[in-house]
């Protein structure tokens, strides 16, 4: 079982994102980028960090790539190897390639474009190395 | 790009680069094959492409292209590394450039978006199979197994689901009444919006703010709910659609021509960003632009080229069209006439002058030489030597000359038919060759060069020249000849063989046989309104020559009245104009007209009959005859008078004209000094 959070204003696309990605794994919901941060540093002291995060770019209060930064630069303060970082994927419906160079930069796994194709974003949760049933499947 | 929604940056971005360093490749390999050498800069060079298009496909997630563009990566790898003396380039440039094919036609899909993707196993074994021979063949040296190259990060981009924007969009306006004594309106204004939200996200609509503010209630009330929206829908299906509202009293649905309206309203889109507190990430473009700007000063000097949509070009181009018209249309007044006025034409001399350069500036910006479309041509010269056992080699020479970007595009199609055909009609095999006593390899030649405000594409090759016999036996086949035999000049007889349906070959082949390709080269060249010359020796060979207009926007013409209408005649096709002896006229039985001018025989046409305008002028000694000629045919053109000569802009007849007919002889319209409009004779349809 994951644990994977998502964060996310967009009612229909929360709902959507918890509904398809609770088959993989335990999902906790955030509506803003000051709740998902909340929510890692919790994940962080409780010691059960989260597998995988989706973020929405534009959200209330803070945006996505903001969250994204802080994360990793959390986790660069607290000396967390490249590979044990937590995975994140952007979920956005914006796609300015400046924007998706930016959100690559500051280190997220992949960067998808609303409306979001399952079939890829499954095929990447397995080459992240998130999954590892078989692909045929 | 039809397919493709605008705002799909990365993947246009994507296809952009990919189909660069595909052709950047196909190139490489070809150089390779011909030196017969692998050079370690080619190796590198096609190393580093591949390894360019695996990353970038990998991140795309099309995975098809990485794993194929990964397995001929991991060939060169070995190349590079051991370098082996003896590989077999045939053979390695055969799966190359197979490879560099279905790479193509996968990007092909992925640009029409279709989702099927093409099996690379085969040619995945192929590459294999190679690299398999390869390393037993250089089983003794060190056995390091060759490491897969290290990825790269791990990123990756998932393209949407559907086109963002879609294709076909049309705009409405809609107003809705509801009934009176429904109450809550503006909670039902906004059910009606959100259940367009699944179909559109461009709405926008007034009052804007229903749910903050209750007082709307009254507007809505009074004025009704007006919605602007972007919509794939037609008009029928919004008028059912709205129809179902509840509690609706009435509903005026319009369909707006353009979006002006629409963006007119611009709500501050409601749909997509609900909350002005909602955070989008500056683009670090804008934050550092200090930092930036620094750089860019460094650096211009590296940078000078950019691109640009060619839309806007287009737009530019008709922009300038529309003000060399204004430019007449001020200062070719009539109300101007009879005034002294030496400072307002000192002035209009220099808009004049500055108007030229601009339109000279503008033009060379849309110029673009024709290395590309020639250098594609190697790769047919290749593929159809293999195919049919020939020999034979194409030389370019002038590849830097410039033409017209929308010319470019027109002429791409014509030249890889003709050179088809010079190698599968042309060109003989090597034995027959050697008979002959010509040298082992064919040779085709193509050349462009510039001529005055037209550009010559010569396509010369050293093969068997046209069989004149068969061209006509093939004719009388198919009941293609126009006119008897004996009265066909040489170049009539030539020009048989781009009628459609044309072929001399009996059996249909991959090359040729259809007759469709030659027909394509004409049509082509009719639409950028060029023209096509054969010669032929036979036994020699052959040469082709297309002569195209540089540009097709801006042309000097004369003017010329008939009654009250007037018509502009390409300046180029004009030989001489004069009024001619009564006594020079001959009429023949049919009563047809003719002017015999220093023992030559011209028929000539009466542009007031042909186009029906009344006019007094109907005997020729008061009028003027235009000689016009083109492709060594001559035509008197009768008309009343010249009116003088003009750089004219050539606007296509509107749409609603040509639906009722098709106008024989005209083909386009243009704006004179005073206003009136001004027909542009197509000289080639009248000759015709």
């Amino acid at each position: 079982m994951l644990k994977i959070l998502i964060a996310e204003d967009d009612f229909a696309s929360r709902k959507f994102l918890s509904t398809f990605l609770s088959q993989y794994g335990e999902c906790d919901v955030v509506v803003d980028g000051l709740e998902a941060i909340d929510a890692y540093m919790i994940s962080m002291r409780e010691k059960r960090p989260y597998d995988l995060i989706c973020l929405d770019i534009m959200m209330p209060k803070i945006d996505g790539v903001k969250v994204l930064k802080a994360i990793r630069d959390i986790e660069a303060k607290k000396y967390i190897l490249p590979e044990k970082r937590v995975k994140i994927i952007i979920t956005t419906a914006l796609s300015e390639a400046e924007l998706v160079h930016e959100a690559f930069e500051y280190g997220c796994e992949a960067y998808a474009s609303k409306p979001i194709k399952t079939d890829k974003f499954i095929e990447v949760m397995h080459k992240i190395g998130l999954l590892f049933e078989d692909l045929t499947k | 790009m039809s397919g493709l929604s605008g705002n799909e940056q990365m993947l246009e971005m994507y296809l952009f680069e990919t189909n660069h360093n595909i052709e950047q490749l196909e190139a490489y390999i070809l150089e390779m094959e011909k030196t017969g050498i692998c050079s370690e800069d080619s190796i590198n060079e096609i190393f580093r492409n591949m390894h360019t298009i695996k990353g970038s496909s990998a991140m795309m997630l099309f995975n098809n292209i990485a794993e194929l563009a990964h397995a001929m990566e991991d060939l060169f790898y070995f190349i590079r590394e051991k370098n082996p003396q003896t590989i077999d380039i045939k053979v390695l440039s055969d799966i190359l450039l197979e490879g560099v094919d279905f790479i193509k036609i996968e990007l092909e899909k992925i640009r029409s978006q279709d989702s099927e993707e093409g099996n690379c196993e085969p040619l995945m074994n192929a590459i294999k199979d190679f690299l398999g021979t390869l390393r037993t063949n250089y089983s003794t040296d060190i056995i390091t197994e060759i490491k897969p190259i290290s990825e790269a990060k791990l990123q990756y981009y998932i393209i949407p689901d559907k086109p963002l924007a879609v294709a076909s969009t049309h705009y409405y306006r809609v107003v809705l009444f509801f009934e009176d004594g429904c109450e809550m309106e503006n909670i039902r204004a906004y059910t009606v919006i959100h259940n367009l939200k699944q179909f559109t996200d461009s709405i926008n609509y007034v009052p804007s703010d229903i749910i903050e503010r209750p007082e709307t209630i009254s507007i809505i009330r009074e004025k009704g709910f007006t919605i602007y929206m972007k919509i794939n829908k037609s008009y029928q299906e919004m008028e059912e659609f709205f129809q179902k509202t509840i509690f609706l009293e009435r509903l005026e649905l319009v369909e707006l021509n353009d979006d002006s309206e629409y963006t007119e309203i611009e709500a501050p889109q409601p749909a997509v960003i609900p909350d002005s507190e909602i955070r989008v990430p500056e683009l670090k473009s804008k934050i550092d632009t200090k930092l930036k700007e620094k750089e860019t000063y460094s650096s211009s000097t590296a940078q000078s080229i950019i691109s640009v949509n060619v839309s806007k070009l287009d737009k530019l181009m008709d922009l300038v069209g529309e003000i060399v018209i204004s430019e007449a249309l001020v200062t070719q007044n009539p109300e101007l006439e009879g005034l002294e006025l030496d400072d307002f034409y000192k002035a209009a001399r220099q808009l004049h002058k500055n108007m030229t350069e601009l339109q000279d500036i503008v033009m060379s910006i849309r110029m673009v030489p024709l290395a590309n479309s020639l250098h594609k041509l190697h790769r047919i010269v290749r593929d159809m030597n293999k195919n049919l056992n020939k020999e034979a080699e194409l030389i370019l020479i002038g590849e830097d000359t410039e033409v017209d970007k929308n010319i470019i595009e027109h002429i791409s199609d014509p030249l890889m038919h003709l050179v088809r055909n010079s190698i599968d009609h042309g060109i003989e095999a090597t034995e027959a060759r050697e008979a002959v006593g010509k040298p082992r390899t064919g040779k085709i030649i193509i050349e462009a060069k510039n001529s005055g405000s037209d550009v010559l594409i010569i396509i010369k090759d050293d093969g068997r020249g046209f069989n004149k016999q068969r061209i006509i036996e093939k004719a009388l086949e198919r009941d293609l000849l126009p006119k008897p035999q004996g009265e066909m000049t040489d170049r009539e007889i030539y020009n048989l063989i781009f009628l459609p349906g044309f072929s001399t070959k009996d059996n249909v082949s991959e090359y040729s046989g259809r007759g469709v390709g030659m027909d394509v080269v004409t049509k082509n060249l009719e639409t950028i309104g060029g023209s096509i010359l054969v010669e032929s020796k036979e036994g020699m060979g052959s040469v082709i020559t297309l002569k195209i207009p540089l540009t097709l926007a801006i042309i000097d013409g004369m003017n010329v009245r008939v009654g009250n209408s007037r018509y502009t005649i390409p300046t180029m096709s004009i030989k001489e104009s004069f009024r001619p002896e009564e006594s020079d006229i001959i009429v023949d039985p049919d009563g047809n007209e003719m002017i015999m001018v220093r023992g030559n025989c011209y028929p000539i046409l009466r542009l007031h009959k042909l186009y029906q305008v009344k006019t007094d002028i109907c005997n020729f000694t008061e009028g003027i005859l235009i000689m016009i000629e083109q492709e060594d045919k001559t035509l008197c053109v009768f008309a009343d008078e010249l009116l003088g000569q003009q750089q004219v802009v050539v606007k296509t007849l509107p749409d609603f004209i040509k639906k009722i007919r098709k106008i024989h002889g005209i083909s386009g319209c243009t704006m004179l000094g005073d206003g009136s409009i001004s027909l542009i004779i197509n000289v080639a349809d009248l000759i015709m």
